[in-house]
């Protein structure tokens, strides 16, 4: 069984361009989050790009690495995914993202572990609780290539990940339940410090979200 | 179909005690998570707390929004769950956390009404990208079959998802995804100032918490 990391990556995208090239202590944050992804027990961390001018510095930042390349579609998340699986063949994965830095690595090797016990499910869990950007669920390589059969198929969406999802419960991971419960409540003390911060920059509490979206890019602290 | 919201709240409890009554806009966010679940298309608002004297505030706030008041098992989310779902004969649920009360009604309707006109399944999402933005709809009886051991989770069992696609609105995409990123520059801010805080990138998880709690 072959497990591999796949990080989505490009420069100069979206509404935030410079997004994978934000600097946390003199370093981006798609250079921590490779950093960090060479504690975890996989067998590949592979950076999914495209041959992009613009996406240069992506490549060159994987290859300084010494981590895997693969490119593929520009707007397609999810055939990127399947390009990634395909070049490297790849049984499971983790779409870890830039976005999410703090991973937390023990945990998410527990989540990994489980799978070589307990294999032939199409998601691996840790639990059906709020974990935030802390964990990721690994997916069966199956589930984007299912999703690329459909005519209809979303390029953002890579599986309906409810159906058969296996969860480490509590039990068998000790200390789960406090490590995240009691995160949740300090990370919403961060997040309650943001919302605090739009409620004061409006002078109301916002009335609906596009009142909100319009409060976070004015703002917008970066 | 009787669809109802729950919310679970408690004074005085866990790792932040007055987290309910964390005032956003001079409002407890417990306040302002009931007045926009009024703006729900369902049948009831539920607040679902204790009985405990220190829980007198919870069930005061819900009494003066004019939202039903289930009380019941202290340490046990799921059977307060359960609970609620039965007193008032639910056949879907939300189970609308304080924590996130900048919520999308609009999107959030959507969903309801899509378990409405599509009934059966065991869960109704806007969805994969929508963070804590749009809340998703529980079928009540895989709640209440829920014989998990762990207290906090409601969930097992779950089967068959109902997803609001892109495909069933053009705007959902655009939508979120603009958030999405709009959110991280955020999130980004406080992962710079954990660093600042720090000094260094943090090693592991248990130095983020640390740095949480001491840049609180």
């Amino acid at each position: 069984m072959k497990l591999g990391v796949i990080i989505l990556a490009r420069a100069n995208f979206g509404r935030w361009p410079d997004k994978v090239l934000f600097k946390l202590d003199g370093k981006t944050v798609l250079e921590h989050v490779i950093r960090k992804c060479k504690d975890l027990h996989v067998d590949e961390i592979i950076v999914s790009t495209t041959i992009a001018g613009e996406d240069n510095i992506i490549r060159d930042i994987a290859m300084k690495a010494g981590v895997s390349l693969s490119f593929g579609e520009p707007n397609d998340r999810c055939s990127r995914h399947c390009k990634a699986i395909d070049d490297f063949n790849i049984d499971y994965y983790l779409p870890l993202s830039p976005n999410a830095p703090f991973f937390d690595v023990e945990y998410q090797n527990i989540v990994i572990d489980c799978i070589k016990n307990n294999p032939g499910h199409l998601v691996y869990s840790i639990a059906p609780m709020e974990t935030n950007s802390f964990l990721v669920s690994v997916c069966s390589s199956a589930m984007p290539k299912e999703m690329m059969s459909r005519p209809d198929r979303d390029e953002e969406f890579q599986g309906d990940t409810w159906v058969d999802e296996f969860y480490l419960m509590d039990e068998t991971v000790p200390g789960f339940r406090n490590r995240y419960l009691f995160n949740a409540n300090i990370a919403y003390k961060i997040e309650a410090y943001t919302q605090q911060l739009i409620c004061e920059h409006l002078g109301h509490f916002p009335v609906d979200y596009e009142e909100l979206t319009k409060a976070l890019l004015e703002v917008d602290p970066l | 179909m009787k669809i109802g919201v729950i919310i679970l709240a408690r004074a005085n409890f866990g790792r932040w005690p007055d987290k309910a009554l964390y005032k956003l806009d001079g409002k407890t966010i417990l306040e302002q998570t009931i007045i926009k679940a009024k703006k729900l298309d369902v049948e009831y608002v539920i607040v679902s707390t204790t009985d405990s004297i220190e829980d007198q505030v919870i069930r005061n706030i819900a009494w003066d929004q004019g939202v039903e008041i289930c009380r019941g098992n202290p340490d046990n989310r799921t059977k307060r769950y359960q609970q609620a779902i039965m007193e008032y004969r639910l056949d879907y649920f939300i189970p609308l956390a304080i924590t996130t009360p900048f919520f999308d009604v609009k999107y959030t309707n959507k969903v309801i009404n899509a378990a409405r006109e599509n009934p059966g399944n065991d869960v109704y999402v806007c969805g994969g990208i929508t963070n804590g933005f749009v809340q998703r709809v529980y079928k009540s009886e895989v709640t209440l079959q829920n014989k998990n051991p762990d207290q906090e989770i409601f969930t097992d069992n779950l089967e068959t998802v109902f997803r609001l696609h892109k495909w069933y609105e053009s705007n959902l995409k655009n939508r979120y995804l603009f958030n999405g990123n709009i959110a991280y520059k955020i999130e980004a801010d406080n992962h710079r100032r954990i660093c600042e805080h720090l000094g260094h990138f943090p090693v592991d998880y248990d130095e983020v918490v640390k740095a949480l709690l001491e840049i609180e």
